[in-house]
């Protein structure tokens, strides 16, 4: 199946029809983006991991449900899965006491093709990688969530008020408050954020 | 006095009032500017779990 012209829609579709390629087309589509908010919302690699596996696997027995009400996104469909099982998580994890102080730091070279860029510029991109993620986690929770429900998941803002709970009013104003906190983190900081 | 959520009051920006803006002015958000913004922070800042990940889930279902 060829990725680049078939846009989700047809993807799901041909995935229930029974296409089985159809869902790794729509996987190594979106893994990075899915993976990306996962990460930054638990910083935790390991368990990102396995909270990437769970969530494409409920992906996955819900397509095959017919649970899906396709409105052509499902990227926002996926994060949205995502979001509850990360929320589902620390429920859990409160219930059994127990408190998660892995904040391990990511494999920054994480499947990267070395022959791809020179080790310079790896190293650079690195470096802002693991400082937008410094600048991400700085944030209030409830900020930070906005900002990765919006970006990666491509929700409204209708939908972030939905997931999260509160009125659109609200997640309107903690992405207020969000951007008006990373330009001042990132002045603080200092920060060069550019690609070289 | 009124109470403020701490984690917001550490992070407030000096003339910002957080009591008298909040959730009244949402169209102070311009969504284009937003999302740009967002765009232009976050695009380097993509993670990829890797292929092997991705086989891991295709041979569980």
């Amino acid at each position: 199946m060829k990725e680049s012209i078939t846009s989700d829609q047809h993807l799901v579709q041909a995935y229930i029809k029974g296409d089985h390629s159809a869902i790794e087309v729509l996987i190594n589509r979106h893994r990075s983006k899915v993976y990306t908010y996962i990460l930054l919302t638990i910083k935790n690699h390991p368990l990102a991991e396995d909270l990437f596996q769970e969530t494409f696997i409920k992906v996955i027995q819900s397509l095959r449900a017919g649970k899906y009400k396709d409105n052509g996104k499902f990227l926002s469909w996926v994060i949205r899965i995502a979001h509850n099982l990360i929320i589902d998580h620390f429920r859990k994890e409160k219930q059994m006491n127990s408190i998660s102080n892995d904040d391990s730091e990511v494999d920054l070279f994480n499947s990267k093709k070395l022959s791809d860029e020179n080790i310079e510029e790896l190293i650079i991109n690195s470096q802002i990688k693991s400082e937008i993620r410094t600048l991400i986690n700085e944030l209030p929770d409830d900020q930070r969530e906005v900002v990765l429900l919006r970006h990666y998941g491509g929700l409204s803002f209708k939908e972030i008020a939905d997931q999260t709970d509160v009125s659109i009013n609200t997640a309107l104003g903690r992405m207020r408050y969000a951007l008006i906190n990373l330009r001042k983190l990132i002045q603080e900081k200092n920060l060069s954020l550019t690609v070289y | 006095m009124p109470m403020v959520k701490i984690s917001t009051l550490f992070y407030r920006v000096d003339g910002f009032g957080e009591l008298d803006a909040s959730s009244t002015n949402p169209e102070i958000l311009d969504l284009a500017f937003c999302d740009q913004y967002l765009d232009q922070l976050l695009t380097h800042c993509c993670f990829d779990p890797g292929d092997k990940l991705v086989q891991t889930i295709l041979e569980k279902i």
